[in-house]
């Protein structure tokens, strides 16, 4: 068996995979093949039977859940002492890091797999925990309203608690209040609304990692096209006797993006032809994708860029003032962070973007609507935005990495010492290499964007010399972004 | 398959409840030196506390007239209100002497509000 499988590229697989107008052939960075696929479930078939089996998912979500029921119960009576306490150490320290650096570039939103804070409201929906239960679960089964089934109420639930970062990455109970709002939020929207609403209409974290997965080198697809057309029962669509319908409400046969598919691998179990797989392919794939894309999902591509230069200001720069302020210690200056926090995101940024789309549509002469062209250009900031997180994220786990260990010992900070780490000392790792780091991700983030910004312009305006004058003026915004990270990082 | 229900319900409870249950039983059951600290215009009683390195120690911490502060540099800082009693448990993890005092300005003696945790060995 060949380790690298050509993709089926007939002409009904490339109209599902919707990459309408990228040249056979394409490469992403001039070396990567936009086509390579790596079928893993074809490779290891003991991967399909472990993804078939029900008790995976279940597994996995006790797991989490059960770290997450101490870390909670730490969050609300251990040490207020954030750093010693585990709830604030396991999230934003382990989880943050370990969501950015590893588990959206790679897998995807393998985390919507693992998560417990949908789980009570799952379980409760299904009125079961493994196995399928027949008749109608524990849910008014309702439709979230069509006006709504975008990225919007997810960008702005984001939007609101980016505004108090400040005090919910430091205060133990502010946390708690959160997540355990999340978990009941969760149960409510199960009880009212069908299957995973809340994770893909409302969950804060979703819509980034929704947004980011695009950059994931994993995906989950069917195999062949024909055998999802000819097969006139869409059970992945609808659900078996053994299996439910796909609970992200996708339809996997036709799936294009990794945007809202959750990794729950529901449609390995309902497809009785086995003709899903997971497969390995080229970072930012989804990106070329001409489908579904929108005004929402590129606000949340602001919304994050926007974000991560606040942060980088706030937490790693040396202003004790913008900490200040983004800590509330006093109204005045609370305000002032949020209200421009909330302006730079939703207005500076999209208004800057929008002019120098408009500027490369002018110099191109192009004929589309400058709404297309801005809307579409804007996937182009997912990549440089998702490698400015991962630059921000060494800063995160490398300096504080030894607090890990330290509150596995010592979840609550009461002075356990459970194995033996409770002791760690404060020691940062890599402080030497974290600025090369921290700028190879960045220029790796700019390259990509300026590639995926060329080859969206080519798509949209289909011409090479018009798409090269288009791209000229996002080009240069990007490059002022990349160097505007690299000042707030490591200048 | 009913079974597999019931060994998942039982998997769920011994994991969502009784890791946390579990945890705090072990709290209760540990070696923990409860010590009464007030707190007054403008000194500590008592203003001097001895461990043993290794014990725990819980501080029912009681703002006998205004609002003062408890600050272990580093390891506690809690505001104390009159009728609010708070509680801090420190882990007495190494020897040695750790000066504590009041991180709410509580009037002229403010400075003078001060005490010491000493960790034996």
């Amino acid at each position: 068996m060949s380790a690298v499988q050509k993709p089926r590229q007939d002409r009904a697989e490339r109209a599902v995979r919707g990459m309408t107008g990228i040249p056979e052939g394409s490469k992403f960075l001039g070396f990567i093949p936009v086509d390579w696929r790596y079928d893993l479930t074809e490779r290891f078939p003991g991967l399909r039977r472990v993804l078939r089996s029900r008790w995976t998912s279940f597994l996995l979500q006790l797991i989490t859940a059960s770290v997450f029921a101490v870390a909670l119960v730490a969050g609300f009576i251990g040490t207020p002492v954030g750093n010693a306490n585990l709830l604030v150490v396991l999230v934003w320290i382990f989880w943050w890091s370990a969501l950015m650096l590893i588990m959206v570039p790679f897998f995807s939103r393998i985390w919507c797999a693992l998560c417990p804070l949908p789980s009570a409201g799952e379980w409760l929906q299904r009125r079961a925990f493994v196995k399928k239960r027949q008749g109608k679960g524990l849910t008014l089964g309702k439709r979230w309203p069509a006006a709504l089934r975008n990225m919007w109420p997810v960008n702005l639930i984001f939007l609101g608690m980016a505004l108090f970062s400040g005090i919910l990455t430091t205060r133990t109970t502010v946390t708690a209040w959160l997540l355990l709002g999340m978990v009941l939020g969760a149960i409510v929207i199960s009880l009212i609304f069908e299957r995973r609403t809340f994770c893909r209409y409302l969950c804060p974290v979703g819509g980034f990692l929704g947004l980011y997965s695009n950059m994931a080198t994993m995906e989950i697809r069917h195999n062949v096209y024909s055998v999802c057309r000819d097969h006139k029962h869409k059970e992945c669509v609808v659900g078996t006797n053994e299996a439910y319908a796909c609970p992200w409400m996708e339809a996997p046969t036709t799936m294009a993006r990794n945007t809202y598919c959750g990794f729950c691998f529901e449609c390995f179990r309902t497809c009785s032809k086995d003709n899903m797989s997971v497969r390995l392919r080229p970072p930012g794939t989804d990106l070329l994708v001409n489908k579904n894309r929108g005004l929402d999902e590129a606000w949340k591509a602001f919304i994050m860029l926007g974000a991560a230069a606040i942060y980088a200001a706030v937490m790693m720069g040396p202003w004790g003032t913008l900490k200040d302020w983004a800590n509330m210690t006093s109204v005045g200056g609370y305000l002032v962070y949020a209200s421009s926090l909330a302006l730079t995101v939703m207005v500076v940024v999209p208004a800057v973007w929008g002019a120098f789309v408009w500027l490369g549509r002018k110099l191109s002469g192009a004929d589309v609507p400058f709404v297309r062209l801005f809307t579409n250009l804007s996937y182009s900031l997912v990549p440089i935005g998702m490698l400015a997180w991962i630059a921000f994220s060494f800063a995160i786990i490398l300096p504080n990495w030894a607090y890990i260990p330290r509150v596995i010992s010592d979840p609550f900070g009461w002075g356990w010492d459970l194995f033996g780490t409770a002791g760690v000392e404060w020691n940062p790792v890599g402080m030497r290499v974290m600025p090369i780091l921290q700028v190879a991700a960045l220029l790796f983030g700019l390259a990509f964007s300026i590639d995926v910004a060329w080859k969206i312009a080519r798509q949209t305006l289909g011409d090479d010399r018009k798409a090269s004058l288009a791209t000229i003026p996002p080009v240069i915004f990007l490059a002022g972004v990349t160097g505007l990270f690299t000042w707030l990082l490591v200048g | 398959m009913r079974w597999q229900e019931i060994v998942a319900g039982i998997l769920v409870a011994a994991c969502l409840i009784g890791l946390p249950a579990a945890a705090l039983a072990y709290q209760n059951h540990r070696e923990t030196r409860v010590v009464t600290l007030e707190m007054m215009q403008w000194e500590y009683r008592p203003a001097e506390i001895r461990v043993k390195k290794g014990e725990q120690l819980r501080l029912q911490l009681i703002a006998k007239d205004v609002v003062h502060g408890f600050q272990v540099d580093g390891i506690a800082n809690v505001e104390v209100r009159p009728g609010k009693p708070e509680e801090v448990i420190i882990w007495a993890q190494d020897a040695g002497v750790y000066r504590f005092r009041c991180s709410m300005f509580c009037g002229l003696g403010h400075a003078a509000m001060v005490g010491q945790i000493v960790v034996e060995e």
